[in-house]
């Protein structure tokens, strides 16, 4: 797990001089927490302690103080070796006079915070290293850092086995050391890191790299209003850090939590650079609000974080249940991410530079027919309908009354040997790289983090990108003993060049350059020369008027032609100034500001591959203005082993959205793609502002005694202009209620157990994201032409509904935590249940009313889940190696819809009580009428008529008629629910090896036993050649002695028993995957090579993104979710195919 | 405690000056009024009926599906197995989105012409100058969403006021007498008294006297009242309405609003209010859509029968724009359709189209040939054949067909028959002729009809949101 490096020849260093600034820097150090202990105001209510002992180890003595008061002991290791054993006979005496009388004050220091007593060895050349002891033949010099390259301060640093030999390492991480012999090894500890112990094996030279301790049970997790220590947390909350994100190389901030938490299922529904993968923390919640988080970037809420660059951030926590979410009330019912940004720290200028490139490429491609099977498809298709028809077919296909495309007959004929693929010509492999340099440092009074970063990353289809440049500015300033303040501004500007590249191809109108792409017969060019004959520098080849293909746009020619581009320039800013009124009791004001520019232009040329429609073009724009004021006064407070947190607050959040767009179709001519060339004749365009604002009280109070019995509760109260007038404010309470059983003196002989924690909890949440003037009866502007002129007017847009009211959620929680064998082994399980009711739906209304559609607060939903969590650290030697592993499953319910119930169909998919949102539904296939005797059997589709089931056609399931049973024919009455788009459970597992200067990780993430309904098969798995079609269609049934696969039903251009029929279980794939997405091989060069040029530490690692998939999945994406609509998910239609890269990193600390 | 004190100054200063600003949680919409906002003024009401045309415009881009393509004129050559197909062959079910679509468009017509209505009552009569005229269009666009209604549907729900979505639960299915009787007839006649007979400017293409005379005849002689048809649809007569000389300047859609032209659903390019029928008619061919320079999408739709080719002379010089099968180009050259599965298609929509489904063609709702013949079978069915026979004469004439002269009233019948389908295929009045002259079964039964498919079903969403048969059952024989 660590990365350290030794250096066989010692360099020759100025012995003297570099431990005298060693040490220097050490009393400083010193003096500088001694200054801060002045300041930070001793606690005067000592408690009092009963002690009996005789000549035993200091330790000892501090484990029975920690039994009988809550004060805690934090040493270094040196502590322990260098006090003298001690005896002690003392009863019902203060604390701190028995630390005065064990703490030998030559040697050691102490101080008290906050029940807290930290012991440091006070730096002194003999105590350090003792001549008398020590035989100094040997010399170590060494530096440590942490992960990212940061000199760690502090550290303490000591001698296997002789505890008397140790150092700290001074404000660069460095230490100096002499050793008896130079096979010792050395043991480097520091809060917060894992402990490590590294062999010298005769090396002098040292570099020592160390990882945070995520087992470390005294990390603090931020919650809403506030932090809490991992061990005294109720709620749930999972957290990803900054080591993990950086991992991974993301390029957006949300895709670093695929896999990595449990509960928090992740869709990477895009492969388009800047797409933002799709997030459901704890199953859905809501039909028509919106399932997506809430973000808190650094106490400001937002929905959007695109622009946020991932390097910065140093956490994200995950807030799940509803007592850790209630306190963001009506918006917490998504659950909550909360992000914090990195902050300076004391000590040296610390700058980092740390870049990547590499390439991508296409994840994964579906496999469609070749020219010689998209041939033999078509001329069976034909045949196939002739003999429906009742032709005569016995001849040669020339001589039948519908005729085989002569294209075909001249590929099966060798005439034609053309076999072009043309998702190759919209694929590319695409680079990206990027770049980051950042400085963290700062003193006591001001501390300051900076960086700037800039990403450039190409689509892997052609011809669209994404490039950020970002800019981050924290500062921190102690402006009196009182006053602090803390400051974030980060500016931001994306630019993305868009392609079509998505979605549905079967008509001249759709623009879709994948879609198109899989569509196009491989014996058709992209590209051709005068005669007709591939040219890659000639014009695009029609799609237009084929015997033998559909129409629709030439792929290349979207991919190529079409120029779309959106910039966004963002700025967060906010600054929280912190009052410290008393020593318990803090107010914090936070006002922040965020403005999010998106500037938007499309332009498509008039071309014959688009079917000569006039150019036309785009612009729009839209600005987003949000400001928030938030004052919480903070009280903190222990009292004897009652330990208390209290936050209220009061908020305030309000938000304008501009947006703008302008449109023609009058351009002259292809040369100017902007507005300006159609001399001002805009033939549509709009402009709108839309705004909501929101106040907020809240209060919590967090309680424990002991560190055993724990009871958080929260309550917040939202008023929104977005409810409406009967429905303004909503009441948003929660508990929670814990039990650390490790605490308990019971425990204590199960010394293997480090921490052991019960939790449970209850609370209401709600869903705010309804809208921002749906409860009012609105018109509708519209038109009219008379005259060949426009008439404008209007139409009642929906009638008021003052009872419009945000979502509701209530979710218990039971949670158990648990961390044996020195925390080496960490295991987390919660079990939620929730019920959201009120959940806004688009209910549909008898039509006679005027409206299709009202939106009421009608509907509920439930989820249940269970949430695995394990950390391990397998091997801790010189190897190490460690896991983490998560697993999740929830299930879905409607449990309420509309007035009467009535299932919403949408697509392929239906939302009816008792089942999951948005299942599949259709029709079930059965194989296919293998032969006239089968076929007998039936069942029928629309028996009778032309297109009714013949032999070779799919035979559907008979599920009931209108009596209520089966009835021998296939209708409508038979579709029933064919699939789920959820999956069973999903999962995420990590796996870190280090070996000395090497480090691996391996990352997997998957999800099992989901379906995918691919619309995209409307058109190419219809039987009918005029598309290209997927390969699994080959083995086809052909006669009663060549009946195929026995599931693959014959070709027919005029497709008969229901094939066509939308929706069925043909058009179902098995979406489970198990892909490994990230592999990381990282080095550290030994500091021997770049010690000269000033460096402090260099890494290079090399990383393989999504390098393999295993899923039996035909298309590009497992994940997909093409409509984004809720009723729908898990809608496959051409989409933006995900990518594989493969990228050489570099970091490096000056 | 000095501090706090400030503290908590300062908190309650910024609760009371956001709290107590009233508006801050109280914010109306900026780019959409409240609608007690509006319904107030002439211009008001003039927009608001506005709303009701829109609507109109929405339905009638389909119609021609029910009109035509359910009729034994047009077909579908190349679409299989799809909703075209499945309206064409009468397999169409209940949830197909053309039902829905087609139910909802009528009673948002009837919801929005209720609502001016409604709304007209109570606002100042003093400021509303333009009353009659804004009550007669909302009047006769109701009606007009009934008579279609009742055609396509037979019995559904009345409405003639402005309801709630509770109310509209409980609403069961009116008789299709009770709405000829008491809505559609009664408001066509309200609306013939309170509409201009003609508008200039902006305001030509509202709905006039006119053509509430006009629809009214149409609706008498659905209704077999011939007596009532007769004397409406020669009222008209009187009104100044001529036939086109030339009958193919019909659908030179340079100009819509001719002598001929009564009412149309009005469709225009160039500010997204363009008709789709052109391009949906228009043959998906590169050599054909460019001699009409029809851009975009082309659908293969509404292809004319070899039955209706069957029935056109020679000479008829409505049969080349009506029915073709190719093109002759400027040096009089014949190109034929190649494609094996389209062999025919309709001229009648082809104008240049710059984007798809963005044309100008207007829908012709009623034009005075249509008049004429209705008048023609009104005054046969009167027992004045040779009356009878002059009208029918004046639009067999103009297609340079020589006129008809002594026949006997079933023969006149079955000439005006025929001469419905040369004169109006394919503006969606085929299917209605046939199920009102009671021919339709006998006729579409070879296509696959069944004798209870002379109505569509309800739009099974419609079923189902009800969800109770007492209240809205399914037509008989699609249950």
């Amino acid at each position: 797990m660590n990365y350290f490096s030794f250096c066989k020849k010692p360099r020759r260093i100025a012995h003297f001089s570099v431990l005298d600034k060693v040490l220097l820097a050490m009393k400083m150090t010193f003096l500088m927490m001694l200054t801060f202990v002045i300041a930070a105001h001793a606690d005067s209510m000592a408690q009092k302690v009963t002690l009996s002992f005789e000549n035993v180890k200091i330790e000892q003595i501090f484990t029975e103080i920690t039994k009988q008061t809550n004060y805690r002991f934090l040493y270094p290791d040196e502590v322990a070796k260098q006090a003298s054993k001690v005896s002690i006979n003392v009863k019902n005496i203060d604390i701190n006079e028995v630390l005065d009388k064990i703490i030998d004050h030559r040697v050691m220091a102490y101080k008290v915070i906050a029940q807290t007593v930290t012991i440091n060895v006070i730096p002194q050349q003999k105590s350090i290293i003792k001549p008398s002891v020590v035989r100094q033949d040997i010399r170590i010099t060494g530096t440590v850092v942490d992960a990212g390259g940061s000199p760690l301060q502090g550290a303490s640093v000591s001698l296997k086995g002789k505890p008397g030999i140790g150092a700290t390492t001074n404000d660069q991480g460095q230490f100096v050391l002499n050793v008896p012999t130079p096979n010792e090894a050395l043991v480097v500890s520091y809060v917060g890191y894992m402990r490590q112990e590294i062999p010298l094996n005769g090396n002098t030279t040292i570099k020592i790299i160390l990882l945070p301790d995520n087992s470390d049970l005294d990390e603090v997790v931020v919650v809403g209003y506030g932090t809490v220590g991992r061990k005294d947390l109720t709620g749930s909350v999972s957290s990803v850090g900054n080591a993990e994100i950086k991992e991974l190389a993301v390029t957006r901030l949300d895709q670093a939590l695929l896999g990595k938490a449990a509960g928090v299922h992740v869709k990477p529904v895009s492969g388009e650079p800047g797409a933002s993968p799709k997030i459901r923390i704890r199953g859905i919640g809501s039909i028509s609000a919106g399932s997506d988080p809430l973000y808190v970037v650094d106490g400001f809420p937002t929905s959007n974080i695109d622009n946020l660059n991932p390097n910065d951030i140093e956490s994200m926590d995950i807030l799940k249940d509803a007592s850790a979410t209630a306190i963001y009330g009506s918006r917490g019912a998504n659950g909550v991410v909360i992000i914090n940004t990195r902050r300076g720290k004391t000590g040296k200028v610390n700058i980092n530079f740390d870049t990547y490139f590499g390439f991508q490429r296409v994840e994964k491609k579906p496999v469609y027919m070749n020219a010689m099977e998209s041939a033999t498809y078509s001329y069976y298709g034909i045949k196939n309908q002739n003999i429906d028809e009742g032709n005569n077919v016995s001849g040669s296909p020339e001589t039948w009354p519908i005729k085989v495309p002569q294209v075909s007959l001249d590929v099966l004929s060798g005439k034609n040997t053309n076999d072009y693929e043309a998702l190759d010509e919209i694929l590319q492999t695409a680079p990206i790289q990027q770049y980051q340099l950042a400085a963290t440092g700062g003193n006591n009074t001001i501390k300051y983090a900076v960086s700037g970063e800039y990403l450039n990353q190409e689509g892997i289809v052609i011809n669209n990108d994404f490039k950020r440049y970002s800019f981050r500015a924290n500062f921190d300033a102690q402006l009196s003993k009182r006053l602090s303040v803390k400051l974030n501004l980060n500016p931001s500007f994306t630019n993305r060049d868009l392609v079509p590249a998505g979605g549905p191809n079967s008509t001249v109108e759709d623009r879709s350059a994948v879609g198109g792409a899989l569509h196009v017969h491989n014996f058709y060019p992209l590209l051709v020369d005068e005669q007709g004959n591939y040219d890659k520098n000639g014009e695009y080849f029609l799609f237009s008027g084929l015997e033998a293909q559909g129409n629709f746009p030439n792929p290349l020619a979207v991919a190529r032609e079409i120029k779309g581009n959106r910039k966004a320039t963002g700025f967060l800013g906010n600054i929280n100034a912190e009052y410290t009124i008393t020593d318990d009791v803090k107010f914090n004001m936070l006002l922040g500001g965020s403005f999010m520019n998106i500037k938007e232009s499309n332009f498509e040329p008039k071309n014959p591959a688009f079917f000569d429609v006039p150019a036309s073009g785009s612009d729009s724009t839209s600005m987003d203005l949000n400001w928030i004021m938030e004052n919480t006064l903070n009280y903190n407070k222990t009292i004897e082993r009652h330990n208390i947190q209290g936050v209220v607050g009061f908020t305030a959040q309000k938000d304008v959205f501009d947006s703008n767009f302008l449109f023609s179709n009058q351009f002259p001519n292809n040369l100017v793609p902007t507005l300006s060339a159609t001399s001002g004749i805009i033939t549509n365009g709009s402009s709108d502002k839309s705004e909501w604002s929101m106040l907020s009280y809240l209060a919590r109070i967090n309680y424990n005694f002991d560190s055993k019995y724990y009871i958080t509760a929260s309550i917040r109260t939202d008023g929104s202009s977005r409810f409406g007038s009967e429905k303004k404010w909503g009441l948003f309470p929660s508990t929670a209620l814990a039990w650390r059983i490790s605490g308990e003196n019971f425990m204590e002989s199960l010394r293997f157990i480090s921490d052991m924690k019960l939790r449970a909890s209850f609370g209401v949440t709600g869903n705010n994201n309804i809208g921002n003037y749906e409860h009012q009866g609105t018109i509708r502007y519209l038109k009219y032409p008379l005259n060949g002129q426009e008439a404008s007017g209007y139409a009642p847009q929906r009638l008021a509904n003052p009872l419009l009211t945000w979502e509701t959620q209530r979710q218990i929680n039971l949670g158990a935590d648990l961390s044996v064998f020195n925390s080496r082994l960490q295991l987390t399980v919660d079990y939620f249940k929730s019920k959201n009711d009120n959940l806004l739906l688009n209910t549909r209304v008898p039509a006679v009313t005027g409206f299709n559609t009202k939106l009421l607060n009608i509907g509920e939903v439930g989820n249940t889940g269970l949430e695995f969590s394990l950390t391990s650290l397998n091997v801790k030697q010189e190897f190490e190696w460690a896991t983490s592993l998560n697993l999740s499953t929830y299930k879905n319910k409607v449990l309420k819809l509309g007035p009467n119930g009535d299932p919403i169909y949408s697509g392929g998919s239906v939302t009816m009580i008792g089942q999951p949102i948005g299942m599949f539904y259709g029709w079930l296939t059965d194989g296919i009428f293998m032969n006239q005797a089968e076929l007998d059997q039936g069942p029928i589709y629309n028996p009778g008529a032309k297109d009714a089931s013949h032999v070779g056609d799919i035979r559907f399931k008979d599920i009931t008629g209108p009596e209520g049973v089966p009835d021998g024919v296939i209708d409508i009455n038979d579709k029933t629910i064919m699939g789920s788009p959820y999956p069973d459970f999903f999962y995420g597992m990590t796996n870190r090896f280090s070996y000395k200067n090497i480090s691996l990780s391996v990352s997997l993430q998957g999800s099992y036993g989901s379906e995918v309904l691919a619309i995209s098969r409307v058109s190419s798995a219809n039987t009918r050649a005029r598309y290209r079609q997927l390969a699994f269609l080959n083995d086809f049934w052909k006669s009663e002695e060549e009946p195929g696969d026995g599931n693959t039903p014959r070709p027919n251009n005029a497709p008969t028993g229901n094939y066509r029929g939308t929706y069925s279980q043909h058009w179902l794939d098995n979406a489970s995957y198990l892909r490994i997405n990230n592999i990381t091989l990282g080095y550290i060069i030994p500091n021997r090579l770049y010690k000269k040029l000033n460096i402090t530490s260099l890494r290079v690692y090399l990383t393989a993104n999504n390098p393999f998939i295993f899923t039996k999945y035909q298309g590009f994406n497992p994940d997909v979710d093409f409509s984004g609509n809720t009723l729908e998910p898990g809608v496959d239609q051409n989409d933006y195919p995900t990518a594989k890269s493969f990228l050489l990193g570099l970091n490096l600390v000056l | 405690m000095k501090n706090l004190t400030y503290i908590l100054r300062y908190l309650v200063a910024s609760v009371v000056f956001i709290s107590c600003s009233k508006d801050f949680l109280e914010i109306d919409p900026v780019s959409t009024a409240n609608i007690e906002a509006v319904y107030k003024t002439d211009k008001d009401f003039q927009d608001a009926v506005i709303g009701i045309y829109n609507a109109l415009a929405d339905q009638y881009q389909n119609f021609w599906q029910f009109g035509d393509l359910r009729g034994d004129d047009s077909e579908s050559q190349m679409y299989k197995g799809v909703a075209t197909d499945f309206m064409n062959d009468f397999t169409l079910d209940n949830s197909a989105g053309i039902l829905q679509s087609s139910w909802a468009n009528y009673y948002t017509m009837i919801n929005r012409a209720n609502m001016v209505l409604e709304r007209i009552e109570s606002a100042d009569a003093s400021v509303v100058t333009n009353k009659n005229r804004h009550i007669g269009e909302a009047k006769f666009l109701r009606a007009f969403a009934y008579f279609d209604l009742v055609r396509i549907f037979g019995n559904v729900p009345i409405v003639t006021h402005v309801i709630t979505d509770e109310e509209s639960y409980t609403l069961g299915r009116g008789k299709v007498d009770e709405i000829y009787n008491e809505i559609i007839i009664k408001d066509l006649l309200d609306a013939e008294t309170l509409l201009p007979e003609s508008y200039s400017g902006v305001n030509i293409g509202r709905v006039t006297k006119g053509a509430a005379k006009a629809i009214l005849g149409r609706v008498y002689l659905t209704r077999h009242d011939f007596t009532s048809a007769e004397i409406k649809l020669t009222e008209v007569t009187t009104m100044g309405y001529a036939l086109l000389s030339d009958f193919n300047k019909l659908f030179d859609y340079s100009n819509e609003h001719h002598s001929e032209y009564i009412f149309d659903a009005e469709y225009e390019e160039g500010m997204n209010l363009g008709s789709i029928f052109t391009n949906n008619f228009c043959p998906n061919v590169p050599f054909i859509s460019n001699f009409f320079g029809v851009n975009g999408v082309r659908s293969d739709n509404q292809n004319p029968t070899d039955g209706l080719f069957a029935i056109f002379a020679d000479e008829d010089l409505r049969k080349d724009i009506t029915v073709a099968r190719g093109i002759t180009d400027e040096n009089g050259n014949f190109i034929p359709l190649p494609s094996q599965q389209v062999r025919s298609f309709t001229k009648k929509y082809m104008t240049p189209v710059a984007v798809t489904n963005d044309s100008k063609a207007n829908w012709k709702i009623i034009r005075y040939a249509d008049v004429l013949l209705m008048l023609a079978e009104a005054m046969n069915e009167n027992d004045k054949t040779d009356e009878a026979l002059v009208y029918l004469n004046y639009v067999h004439e103009r297609a340079g067909l020589e006129s008809y002269a002594k026949l006997t009233k079933d023969e006149t019948r079955e000439k005006i028959y025929t001469e419905r389908r040369l004169e109006l295929a394919f503006e969606g009045h085929r299917w209605f002729d046939l199920v009102r002259t009671g021919k339709a079964y006998e006729t579409m039964q070879p296509y696959g009809m069944r004798p209870y498919m002379t109505i569509f079903p309800i739009p099974l969403a419609q079923i189902q949101v009800i969800n109770n048969p007492e209240i809205l059952p399914q037509n008989p024989g699609y249950e």
